[in-house]
């Protein structure tokens, strides 16, 4: 179930195109239990060895706390950048 | 390129250990890791191979051995249950900061989530507790894993990085690059922050330091350990007079007998640190993380204190609390910068006058043979002390998990950086002895103890056989309560003494020792015990003594979960009569 007074977020994450880059970004939300509201994808590269990832997630985490997550996404290896923003529920 | 220039992954992947200068490992064979156990042992003289009796075992020894010498750890465990066996290593590794490469064998690609025999999603399981992982199918990709997973597991904040290497990796056939001329294909890593702290910012701690109301604690932890920090940790404290306290990880990082070190900080810190760090206004943290073991209640710790944190690692700032002064970048970096930016040096006397009321108060450093059954048992501090007087604190020190651990932390005399082992962030019983095994390896020459519970000790138990087979001098004292003390000690405080499944009933240790070859001595007395420390370091190989302690003698002080550091209690009436130090949570 899905809190309706959840904070949502916006964010951008720009990746390496490899196995298991989205299962690893994944385990991360969930360690901090954030929900995906939804998600799509696009090539950057015309090599593909990179992708965006656009994320609208929602979770009980204010601004601050949220910010803590998305550097440990950053951290991640194959994760080379996160850019996010807050977003009025969709 | 004909075939026979073609190289085999398995003899790759040793051609690349080599590269990385890896002197030691520890792993156990089985199934599809066995076409790289059919080389392992050629390319021996080079490489120490240690066969543990588990796998855990040997996960664990290879954390030691990286604590101890900084060095890059590697354990290796076959596919299914040996890689599942390494799952509390890999935890503790990652939790800890400590560089390890973990190799784990897989089933050949093409069967792979079929559930093949000893098949496990091992990449799955692991991925929340590494630093980074991968799956390698093909001998072309060997050498690049390796030498990106050394890479990752080092630099920066280490951390254990895990590589699955299938059967295929190991059969089929590469052409060979020169090592130096692979490149790392890590566009989103960097070891370093960026932007690191400026010198400006750094300065920034100067007005800090210069409020004359201020009342400074540096917090020291694991991380001065990592940078390699110490010198300049004491170049700067010295400098500016404050006082200095570590984390349990952080131990060993400052001098023991310095007149600035100001003790071991949280749950079961000492005292005056507590109540010192709880009072301090500016709170300096050098790697350390802020973990819940130590600030006891978050909002009475951040009350009225400003917090300065260098960290490399900046996803920790205002993780656990509010920093007004974060400083990105290698801690001796900083440190560095900040004794030649800040000039000025500083002294607080009203803040010392404090402090040293506060020792006489409470006693500092010291301890009180306060056991309930006096005459009957032997006390564990008092015991810990004996240790760290006979080896006069030169030795490394390698704990397990419960009472024994904190009163370790508390009364071992430190003299020398990176000898103190614990697990920290994991707490996991079972690692104190085989921790040992990879230190013993990892610095030959250097006296190496185990301070052991009871309970802690059958975890890992089987690598008694491991310590002999190799003649390691390792001197086991096991701190034999008869239960499992932390937990003993905590229901007796804090669950009306309601002993649940806490008791143990054990077998004779000295017999165990004995049957694997390990000379053992049981000491009921301080006389028994003096005696037996004297010959077990005496005898030129492992040795074990078991201590018959006093199971309920507690660990004091205490912070109980979520408590204010200065409502710690000191004793048993302390916390028995004041029913809101008895929240269990
Ligand atoms: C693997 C593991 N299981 C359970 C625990 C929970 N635990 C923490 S301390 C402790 C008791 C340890 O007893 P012992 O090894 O005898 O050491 P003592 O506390 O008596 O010094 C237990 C069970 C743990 N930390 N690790």
């Amino acid at each position: 179930m899905i809190e309706k007074s959840n904070n949502h977020y916006k964010a951008t994450a720009t990746v390496q195109n490899k196995v298991g880059v989205l299962a690893r970004m994944t385990v991360m939300l969930r360690k901090f239990n954030v929900n995906i509201h939804s998600m799509s994808i696009e090539t950057v590269d015309e090599k593909e060895e990179f992708f965006n990832l656009y994320f609208v997630l929602d979770t009980s985490k204010n601004p601050d706390e949220f910010t803590i997550v998305m550097k440990k996404l950053e951290r991640l290896v194959p994760v080379v950048k996160v850019e996010y923003s807050e977003c009025a529920p969709t | 390129m004909s075939d026979k220039d073609l190289k085999l992954g398995s003899e790759i992947f040793c051609d690349a250990l080599l590269e990385e200068g890896v002197d030691l490992m520890f792993g156990i064979p089985g199934g599809v890791i066995l076409p790289l156990y059919d080389k392992l042992n050629k390319f021996g003289h080079h490489v120490r191979h240690i066969l543990p009796r588990h796998e855990q075992g040997g996960g664990f020894a290879a954390d030691g051995y990286a604590r101890v010498t900084g060095r890059t750890g590697v354990a290796i465990g076959t596919s299914g249950p040996g890689a599942t066996n390494l799952l509390t290593a890999i935890a503790n590794s990652m939790l800890d900061s400590v560089p390890v490469v973990y190799i784990t064998g897989q089933v050949t690609a093409d069967m792979m989530g079929t559930d093949a025999f000893q098949e496990t999603d091992i990449i799955g399981m692991t991925m929340p507790i590494v630093k980074h992982s991968e799956l390698v199918t093909d001998a072309k990709d060997v050498a690049r894993a390796v030498k990106e997973a050394f890479h990752i597991a080092n630099s920066g904040r280490p951390g254990p990085v895990h590589i699955d290497f299938t059967k295929d990796a190991w059969v089929t056939k590469a052409e060979q690059t020169p090592y130096e001329e692979i490149k790392l294909d890590l566009p989103g890593y960097s070891p370093l922050p960026d932007p690191q702290a400026t010198d400006e910012e750094i300065k920034k701690l100067e007005e800090l330091l210069d409020d004359p109301n201020t009342k400074p604690m540096i917090i020291a932890g694991h991380g001065v350990e990592i940078a390699k920090a110490q010198k300049e940790l004491l170049e700067f404290a010295e400098k500016h007079n404050i006082p200095v306290c570590n984390t349990l990880l952080g131990l060993s990082t400052f001098p023991q007998d310095h007149k600035l070190f100001a003790g071991m900080i949280g749950m079961h810190g000492d005292a005056v640190t507590n109540y010192a760090v709880h009072d301090a206004n500016l709170v300096i943290s050098v790697g350390s993380r802020f973990d819940d073991r130590i600030f006891g209640n978050l909002e009475a710790f951040c009350k009225d204190t400003k917090f300065v944190h260098v960290d490399i690692d900046v996803s920790e700032f205002h993780k656990m609390v509010k920093t007004d002064l974060p400083l990105a970048g290698d801690a001796k970096d900083i440190l560095e910068r900040a004794n030649t930016l800040i000039g000025k040096e500083h002294k607080y006397p009203e803040w010392w006058k404090q402090i040293e009321e506060w020792k006489k108060e409470y006693g500092f450093l010291d301890f009180k043979v306060n056991p309930v059954n006096d005459d009957t048992f032997l006390s564990q501090p008092r015991i810990v002390k004996m240790i760290s007087d006979a080896t006069n604190g030169e030795a490394i020190v390698s704990a397990d998990v419960g009472r024994h651990q904190m009163w370790t932390g508390r009364f071992y005399r430190f003299k020398h950086p990176n000898s103190h082992l614990s697990s920290g962030g994991l707490g996991s019983m079972g690692y104190g002895l085989p921790a040992a095994i990879g230190a013993a390896l990892g610095v030959p020459g250097r006296e190496v103890w185990v301070i052991n519970g009871d309970g802690g000790i059958q975890m890992n138990i089987q690598e008694f056989a491991t310590i002999k087979e190799h003649n390691l001098p390792i001197k086991i004292a096991i701190m034999e309560d008869s239960s499992l003390g932390m937990v003993r000690q905590w229901q007796n405080l804090l669950f009306q003494g309601n002993l649940s499944h806490s008791v143990l009933k054990n077998p004779d240790f000295v017999k165990i020792a004995e049957a694997n070859g390990i000379p053992a001595f049981r000491a009921k007395t301080y006389e028994e015990a003096e005696e037996a420390i004297k010959k077990v370091r005496e005898i030129n190989g492992p040795a074990l003594i078991t201590f018959m302690v006093d199971p309920d003698e507690h660990v004091f002080p205490m912070v109980p979960p979520n408590t204010p550091l200065n409502e710690q209690a000191l004793s048993n009436e302390d916390l028995l009569n004041d029913r809101k130090k008895q929240q269990p949570l």
